[in-house]
């Protein structure tokens, strides 16, 4: 149930017709899922060992006709690779904590599974220090003591010695809460330190999400939000900053009229170039002679010729356009940065927004309108084939994991499901991913509570850029004092290859006793993972080995930052299977809603997958937070 | 599982609702209207009908004539009430009258606090509310000047194009020292840079720049023995006898009593001239002494009319900076020329802003128009193709420019005064003209001779030719006036008329003036100007 299906199947269903949506896995989303800690820790291991199910129970067999041919599809996700965690915490003290009210997604991986994680992935982690924290004399209840936490530079603080562990947990969890709560306000300015027992305790207020994406306000994902209501399912946060990554380091980005108003970067001069530029781009169709001698040269060199000083040739290259200094044409880059500034200004001073509780949301807001429309949805229910009809060609049925037929008109299957011999000639790309909890921002302002977008540039010419958000823990991604860093690029290696010297230029990968003071003004790294996802956009369905017509096929998640591919990849699909029915039309208002027969709300009709009561942050209350919204108005006078 | 849908068309849904809006309100209104209900019942109605429509000025009337009748204390609830009304409508004239009035009554404690959070409630939401902003000024301008200015700053960091924000800030600042001006611009010169098109930060820095408005003073005195009159030009439009500014005069060191004034320009309106009588002469002449006071302003000038002379005067030199833009010469000229270094930084990258030449051009008319009188015409030229929508706010910039540096030129401000083909659209500075003999303003834009020529007391011979003057309406009585050349405008007959009030015209020239052709014209004309020779 990834963003492009559950679309589908949303759009079908709000035209009259009976979905059936299935997932062999037992969450929403697919790739495009968001999980807690635990339920990431449970996604990585089941990732890592990757066991082969082989019950090869043939009984369905008996279930196809002569005049039928069957199409298996894979009982196995190939589509996540090169999984690996790391803990730069003292992971030890966590053995025994549990996830608050945990509830996890992966039933096979519970809540008590979390040590036996923990216990693995210590391997993987380089700096072991199980042997210094036995020497070391006990702290106790160190997270009361805001001093010694504030001193402790170089000792990781543990909240609870092993020794001390075997008190009832549950009582001293809430007792330290509160304690942790009462120093937070005394000590404000001090960074706190979050140990890894307090990130596995909290660790139902961590949304992380596989794949790393915002809504450009623009973009067509959020006008389908807002043309067929399924907004009102989700709530969303502007992303408060744009940032650059240029000379070692991490400066803000001024992209809006306001920002260059207010920056106190940039010179007169520059404040004038920029905004010139700028203007230009936005109506640069309308001055062709601007542009057109240098059509063929790069952007990067376009650039170069506009009077427009290296900081900002760097801001709009890496941080505004977001393209490639060596490939990417002058048009291209032209078009690019045209469509960031078109996004400016509609929601707040950035293009960008971000859902709360993560992008994971986007597609059970789709199912949840599917559902609100008669769409009926099977987790943990696997497939086992499609069944096809050898006269005309046409799929059939499927048959499920129970042994049992269903049958349909039209098939949308995740490319993932397909087994390895339909995809003998696809070449698949790879996106590298990783995700790090650290303790503060990459760029320390006067709010904490940010959410910001930095490019980091290539370190080598020909390698991708990687694309970095932060985000804060008002996003409900992730807990307090913490921010959720997730690090994006199209993969050339593994993913750890690929990322790590981006994450070593922004992080502080040491525990102890760090060597350099410039190490010191970097954000600690508490917990990492790294991951290769495989990219299936953009194939052509020929390229799949015989799939009859009505089977249409879905993508995973693409490299690219926003979710147009997923969007226009739903919206041919439903073209192509109902030519004249609109896709997505406005779904009516909760009160305009007769329910013949129960009279069910719409809201109880509405399906939730995640255990979390999450608080109620309407829009008037949280403005201040600057949560908002989507209204099919701009915002203008 | 879920129940098959049916959707009630949101049309039929809406209409229904606001059929239903519509009867409550008539049948509220009607109720209202009719005959005198008891005060519960009027706030019951009109609490309905405005919370639906805080635009219905009758009902805020009702209210206020039923509130002060209620015995418990009403003014928190109204309070709120209102700013229900204003949740409907932010910008609704009534709730905020309302508000208004109801705070004006309202007892101890001060309701300030609680009126700010809710301007800045309202600011957040749009920051352009001018009536938020109002409401603010009006309750907390004398509050805390720095906390208001920090507010102000603040939503112009959110967006500059805010022309409320800056007028807050341009009311809370007082007389602005060199420090804080250089503040300002600072402000004012991140606004412009990034967007110069954007006028709100030059029409504040224009008015920061002239905040320092000097009061009305007396620019020259002239007194004719013959005409026996006393001419008092001033440096902006007073009127004289009224207030509490009064016009004294001491003639020969004692006091005048009940001295009476009247306009230069013919009728009693603000005008530059103000024109007093002298006392009958007593024969042989003998020389009079006059000191002229102009209250409140503590400095009084005099002029000496000797016995063997027919006229004598006194007249303020100018002072070059506050010749052309008399509010902005009092300022830090170092801070005027640091802008004029910026506008011309600007103005190379953006030719074309008229923000920019403008401030330029003004700037450079203050600090030295001699000097830049190149710039400034390159500037206006560029102003004119740059913003053809204001091209007559621009001549007249122009015009005042030309008027200016002819008179910085001509070294004296008597005698003859040469404007021509300077394309004028308006004669500007009409008050330092006062003792010009000969004025030649032909072949320019001219539409018209202003009343206040009126300061011209000596003038002689006027050149007016091949200007686009159409009618002499509101010319003023000028008593030395011997020679009027009319050639070449369109100028219409009847207008003609209140050239009779000068006594001393003699010629007239009316050549290739729609007129010329008339056959009659030549009686008429006799008829209405006897004694002026037509040519």
């Amino acid at each position: 149930s990834g963003l492009p299906e559950s679309i589908v199947a949303a759009a079908c269903a709000r035209v009259g017709q009976s979905v059936l949506h299935l997932d062999s896995r037992n969450y929403y989303g697919g790739n495009w899922a968001s999980f807690s800690f635990s339920g990431l820790l449970s996604w990585i291991k089941e990732n890592q060992q990757k066991t082969d199910t082989s019950d090869e129970c043939e009984d369905w067999r008996k279930l196809i006709l002569d005049n039928e041919e069957v199409i298996s599809l894979s009982k196995k996700d190939k589509t996540i690779q090169n999984v690996e965690d790391f803990c730069f915490g003292d992971q030890d003290s966590a053995k025994d904590v549990e996830e608050a009210g945990a509830l996890s997604k992966l039933p096979v991986f519970g809540a008590a599974e979390a040590e036996g994680v923990a216990e693995e992935s210590e391997k993987d982690c380089p700096p072991t220090e199980s042997a210094d924290t036995e020497s070391r004399e006990p702290e106790k209840a160190a997270d009361t003591e805001p001093a010694s936490a504030a001193e402790g530079k170089d000792e990781e603080i543990t909240p609870e010695n092993e020794g001390s562990q075997s008190t009832a947990l549950g009582d001293s969890t809430l007792d330290l809460g509160k304690a942790e709560d009462a120093s937070s306000e005394i000590s404000a300015p001090e960074p706190k330190r979050i140990t890894y027992s307090q990130i596995v305790r909290e660790g139902r207020r961590f949304n992380i999400d596989l794949v790393s994406k915002l809504l450009y306000s623009r973009g067509l994902l959020i006008d389908l939000l807002i043309k067929s209501n399924v907004s009102r399912y989700a709530e969303f946060k502007n992303a408060t900053r744009i940032l650059a990554f240029r000379d070692g380091k991490v400066e803000q980005v001024p992209c809006s009229r306001a920002d260059v108003f207010n920056s106190r970067q940039l010179t007169m001069v520059e404040k004038r170039m920029l905004m010139k530029f700028l203007t230009f781009c936005l109506e640069y169709e309308q001055h062709p002679d601007e542009y057109q001698d240098y059509e063929s040269s790069t952007f990067a060199q376009f650039l170069r010729t506009r009077k427009l000083t290296p900081s900002l040739q760097h801001f709009i290259l890496h941080s505004i356009a977001m393209v490639s200094e060596t490939d990417c044409s002058t048009l291209e880059g032209l078009q690019a940065t045209k469509k960031f500034l078109q996004c400016l200004g509609r929601y707040g001073n950035t293009p960008f927004l971000f859902p709360l509780y993560g992008q994971g949301e986007i597609p059970q807001c789709f199912c949840r309108m599917c559902a609100v429309f008669g769409g009926i949805y099977c987790l943990r229910h696997p497939v086992q084939c499609l069944v096809v009809d050898k006269g005309s060609g046409r799929c059939k049925a499927i048959v499920d994991h129970f042994g049992q037929r269903i049958s349909a008109k039209y098939f949308i299957v995740e490319d993932s499901y397909l087994s390895d011999s339909v995809c003998t000639n696809v070449h698949y790309r790879q996106i590298s991913r990783a995700v790090l909890i650290t303790d503060r921002s990459v760029l320390n302002t006067d709010s904490e509570q940010q959410v910001s977008i930095l490019t980091v540039p290539p370190m080598e010419l020909g390698k991708p850029a990687v694309c970095v958000i932060e985000l804060c823990s008002s996003t409900m991604t992730c807990m307090k004092d913490t921010y959720l860093v997730h690090l994006t690029c199209p993969s050339t290696n593994t993913a750890r290859e690929d990322l790590e010297p981006a994450v070593q230029k922004l992080f502080n990968l040491n525990t102890e006793k760090e060597t350099e003071n410039e190490e010191l003004e970097k954000p600690k790294v508490l917990w990492a993972v790294y991951f290769n996802m495989r990219d299936s956009s953009g194939i052509d369905k020929n390229s799949y080995n015989s799939l009859p017509s009505n089977v249409y096929v879905c993508s995973g998640p693409d490299s690219a930052l926003g979710n147009d591919c997923a969007v226009k990849q739903a919206e041919t699909i439903f073209r192509e299977m109902f030519p004249t029915e609109e896709f997505c039309p406005p779904s009516p208002n909760p009160e305009d809603i007769i329910y013949d027969e129960d009279g069910v709300a719409p809201e109880e009709a509405g399906l939730s997958n995640s255990p979390e009561t999450k608080p109620d942050t309407s829009v008037e209350e949280g403005s201040s937070e600057g949560s908002a919204a989507l209204k099919k108005e701009d915002n203008e006078d | 599982m879920h129940g098959r849908l049916k959707v009630r068309s949101p049309d039929a849904a809406r209409r229904r609702q606001r059929e239903e809006k519509l009867r409550l309100y008539r049948s509220a209104m009607t109720t209202l209207l009719g005959k005198e209900a008891p005060p519960d019942e009027v706030l019951a109605l009109t609490g309905a009908v405005l919370a639906a429509n805080p635009d219905v000025g009758t009902c805020w009337n009702l209210r206020r004539r039923a509130l002060p009748a209620q015995s418990e204390d009403w003014v928190q609830s109204e309070l709120a009430f209102a700013g229900t009304c204003l949740a409907v409508n932010p910008k609704s004239y009534g709730a905020w009258h309302h508000r208004a009035w109801v705070l004006a009554r309202a007892p101890p404690p001060s309701p300030i606090p609680g009126e700010r959070r809710l301007c800045e409630r309202l600011l957040g939401a749009d920051p352009r509310n001018f009536h938020a902003w109002e409401h603010r000024r009006a309750l907390a301008g004398a509050e805390d000047a720095e906390a208001e200015l920090a507010f102000a700053a603040e939503l112009l960091a959110r967006d500059f194009s805010n022309f409320s924000a800056w007028h807050h800030r341009g009311r809370l600042l007082g007389k602005l020292e060199t420090g804080r001006l250089r503040h300002e611009l600072e402000l004012v010169q991140n606004a412009v840079f990034t967007d110069p098109n954007d006028q709100s930060a030059w029409v504040y820095l224009r008015c920061i720049l002239s905040r320092a408005s000097p009061p009305p003073r007396i620019l020259c005195l002239y007194v004719n023995r013959e005409d026996a009159t006393l001419a008092a030009v001033f440096s902006r439009p007073v009127l004289v006898g009224s207030g509490q500014s009064a016009l004294s005069v001491t003639l020969n060191g004692s006091t005048v009593e009940g001295t009476t004034w009247r306009s230069g320009e013919g009728w009693p309106r603000p005008g530059l001239t103000w024109l007093w009588d002298l006392p009958p002469d007593p024969s042989p002449p003998s020389s009079l002494h006059i000191r002229v006071t102009w209250e409140p302003g503590p400095a009084h000038h005099e002029v000496t009319l000797q016995a063997d002379e027919d006229e004598a005067w006194w007249q303020e030199s100018i002072v070059l900076r506050e010749l052309f833009w008399p509010e902005v010469g009092v300022t830090d000229p170092e801070v005027l020329e640091e802008l004029v270094g910026t506008c011309r930084e600007l103005l190379d990258l953006e030719p074309q802003s008229r923000g920019c030449l403008l401030t330029l051009v003004l700037l450079l008319s203050v600090l030295d128009p001699l000097a830049h009188e190149d710039e400034i015409r390159r500037c206006l030229r560029a102003l004119q193709e740059a913003d053809p929508l204001r091209g007559g706010f621009v001549a007249d910039v122009a015009s005042r420019a030309e008027v200016a540096l002819g008179l910085l030129r001509a070294e004296t401000q008597q005698g003859r005064l040469c404007l021509q083909r300077k394309a004028l659209s308006v004669l500007a500075l009409p008050e330092r003209l006062a003792l010009v003999t000969e004025l030649d303003v032909s072949g320019n834009r001219l539409r018209a001779l202003p009343p206040n020529l009126g300061a011209m007391r000596r003038l002689k011979v006027l050149d007016a030719s091949h200007n686009a003057i159409t009618s002499l309406r509101g010319f003023p009585p000028l008593p030395c006036l011997e020679e009027l050349n009319l050639e070449g405008n369109p100028i219409t007959l009847p207008s003609l008329a209140p050239l009779a009030a000068c006594p001393r015209l003699a010629r007239l020239r009316l050549d290739a003036t729609a007129m010329a052709a008339h056959p009659q014209v030549t009686s008429s004309l006799a008829h209405i100007l006897p004694g002026v020779t037509i040519a």
